[in-house]
């Protein structure tokens, strides 16, 4: 019998405030979440902004359980959402960078590993299964869901659930500060002022399942990795790995470059790496994309998180037939073919999303998202 | 049996670098410090490496353990283009993170060294060397789940995802860290196997073990007991 991956429930906080219904309504509504730095204003960066959890969503929650009790939230959403009740055996993929650095920057047992963040969300959330974690920089949400992906498909587990998260804190904010990629103001991605990112708080979540009755009438049909095999922290000047890994999430899901109705795009706003994300999805389609958005504009770049977030995002804006603007683009100097989105719009056809995401070390991730 | 085989294995430590693709060297003997230099990198390998000596001691373990393969000799680059890598790691990037923090402390971010401290950072130095241009993963681990890239390496290959790809993990640190858990002591090495399906046309290496811990099984192989228990 062939098996089918479906998304049973979602999760998120992110800078809209708690839930998805805030973040989806804060895309579609085209208000940049991007603001002036507040919880991390102490630390040295060369930027003004960040996309950070409004403070009264965190209010009583200490610095150094934002990860853990973010990524929670998410997760319990997305339990609610799917009325999943069935803990004990339900196992857990966790996507994050750098969430937990108790024990390097102050007391704790954290030290930056994500597998020891994943032993402490899935404790708290009484999950009985196997708790996974992934790092794969920038690509990690993505990458958690395609390891969901292999178990759900190959009958291993019926249900998994994928959680996202990076909280903003001084190791990060001055490590790409040093990298002098932060744009000092909101970030514009794609735009020919471009200069680097803004970085945002999230946390996501997404319940996988190949039970179709549980499911909100949307599936994950396909996903595919790449690298650049190039740099490990710029992007191949061709987007080869952004090509490879499209052309191969699109086999899997027995989809042609014509099915996708909308790519969400990883779209940082970095020089490097949006001219190689829009050449790869210009080979791809050897003429004009599908529209074609990034949201971190909007969100921030929420790195762990970022895929599971803004799959979400995909997700919602296939559900409302609607797509924001990218945020911050007024003249694009990318590859033509990549047909940005410049006012909000309502797509003729919304049923397929293709998500891409990639990080440091050449890593390139792509998903097939279906309602 | 598993539907896999290994056609490649390369094991890099304290003591030195060993592996299928005819590399068998001792640091001491060579004069060399553990992890040896870039022009000791360029002599095994054939090939003139710039940055081998700037990279931290979690991304020259990988490099060299996977080098020791032999991978480019043994796989096309054809084959490579579609070869992924899995990795598991319990330490992490450590290292380089306590440095990095050590250098905050002082008021200064470091830029060149901010992007290794993420542990996935490694394999794209590995994939750039190699030209492997698959699926990427790095999973994090506990002392107690041994064996999760292995079994995600198996569905890579099982789904159809890749059919040949590069697994192991990979552990440095050399100073104890006061960890609660214990997790964290003090080691220093790299294993690697280069896995194909079972019907690809490449000989196979060595025997899938029983117990199937392929990584286990290249380490009693290169580091046999009493070796490792000589001071």
């Amino acid at each position: 019998m062939t098996r089918h991956v479906y998304i049973a429930g979602r999760g998120a906080t992110s800078a809209y405030g708690r839930g998805v219904g805030a973040l989806i309504a804060g895309v579609l509504s085209g208000r940049r979440a991007i603001g002036p730095r507040r919880r991390t204003a102490d630390f040295v960066a060369p930027t003004e902004v960040a996309a950070e959890f409004p403070d009264g969503d965190i209010a009583g929650v200490g610095v150094e359980d934002l990860a853990l009790t973010t990524a929670c939230w998410a997760a319990e959403e997305a339990l609610a959402e799917a009325r999943f009740g069935a803990r004990d055996r339900l196992g857990l993929v966790l996507a994050t960078t750098k969430a937990d650095l108790a024990g390097l920057t102050g007391p704790g047992d954290g030290f930056g590993l994500p597998a020891r963040l994943a032993r402490r969300v899935a404790a708290t959330l009484e999950l009985g299964g196997e708790a996974l974690s992934v790092s794969t920089a920038c690509a990690s949400g993505l990458s958690a869901l395609a390891i969901a992906e292999r178990r759900l498909l190959l009958g291993e587990v019926d249900a998994v659930l994928v959680v996202g998260v990076d909280v903003l804190n001084q190791f990060i904010v001055a490590g790409f500060g040093a990298m002098y990629i932060l744009d000092p103001v909101a970030c514009r991605p794609f735009d020919v002022t471009r200069v680097g990112i803004s970085l945002g708080d999230g946390a996501g979540a997404l319940l996988l399942t190949t039970q179709r009755g549980r499911s909100l009438d949307a599936r994950i049909s396909g996903q595919g990795g790449a690298n650049d095999a190039w740099s490990v922290t710029s992007c191949h000047r061709e987007g080869r790995g952004v090509e490879l890994a499209v052309r191969r999430a699109l086999a899997r899901a027995g989809r042609s470059p014509a099915d996708v109705d909308l790519v969400h795009l990883h779209g940082t706003g970095t020089r490097s790496s949006d001219f190689s994300e829009a050449t790869g999805l210009g080979v791809v389609y050897g003429g004009p994309t599908p529209p074609a958005l990034g949201t971190k504009g909007l969100t921030g770049h929420t790195l762990g998180a970022a895929g599971l977030l803004e799959s979400i995002i995909a997700l919602g804006c296939l559900e409302h037939g609607r797509a924001p603007a990218n945020a911050g683009l007024a003249e694009p100097n990318v590859d033509a073919r990549l047909r940005l989105v410049r006012e909000p719009e309502r797509l003729d056809r919304a049923r397929c999303a293709l998500k891409i995401s990639g990080g440091f070390g050449g890593i390139q991730q792509a998903v097939v998202i279906e309602v | 049996m598993s539907a896999c085989k290994v056609i490649a294995f390369g094991l890099a430590d304290g003591r030195g670098v060993v592996g299928s693709g005819g590399i068998d060297v001792d640091w001491e003997e060579r004069g060399v410090r553990p992890l040896g230099t870039g022009g000791l990198y360029g002599q095994l390998f054939g090939r003139q490496d710039d940055t081998y000596r700037r990279l931290d001691r979690q991304s020259k373990c990988v490099v060299l353990a996977v080098a020791a393969t032999g991978i480019d000799r043994l796989l096309s680059p054809e084959a490579r283009e579609g070869c992924a890598i899995v990795t598991e790691t319990l330490c992490g990037s450590i290292e380089v993170d306590l440095h990095y923090v050590k250098v905050l402390r002082m008021g200064m971010a470091h830029g060149a060294i901010f992007p290794y401290t993420l542990q996935s950072t490694c394999l794209g130095d590995v994939s750039l060397r190699h030209g492997l241009q698959g699926p990427t993963i790095s999973l994090s681990v506990t002392r107690a789940e041994g064996g999760v890239a292995l079994r995600e390496a198996l569905r890579l290959i099982a789904g159809g995802e890749a059919k040949h790809l590069v697994v192991g993990r990979v552990n440095a640190l050399v100073e104890p860290v006061d960890d609660l858990h214990g997790e964290l002591q003090p080691q220093l090495g790299a294993v690697y196997a280069v896995l194909a399906a079972r019907s690809a046309e490449e000989p196979e290496v060595m025997e899938w073990p029983e117990d199937g811990d392929v990584l286990r099984a290249i380490e009693a192989r290169c580091r046999p007991v009493c070796d490792r228990e000589q001071p």
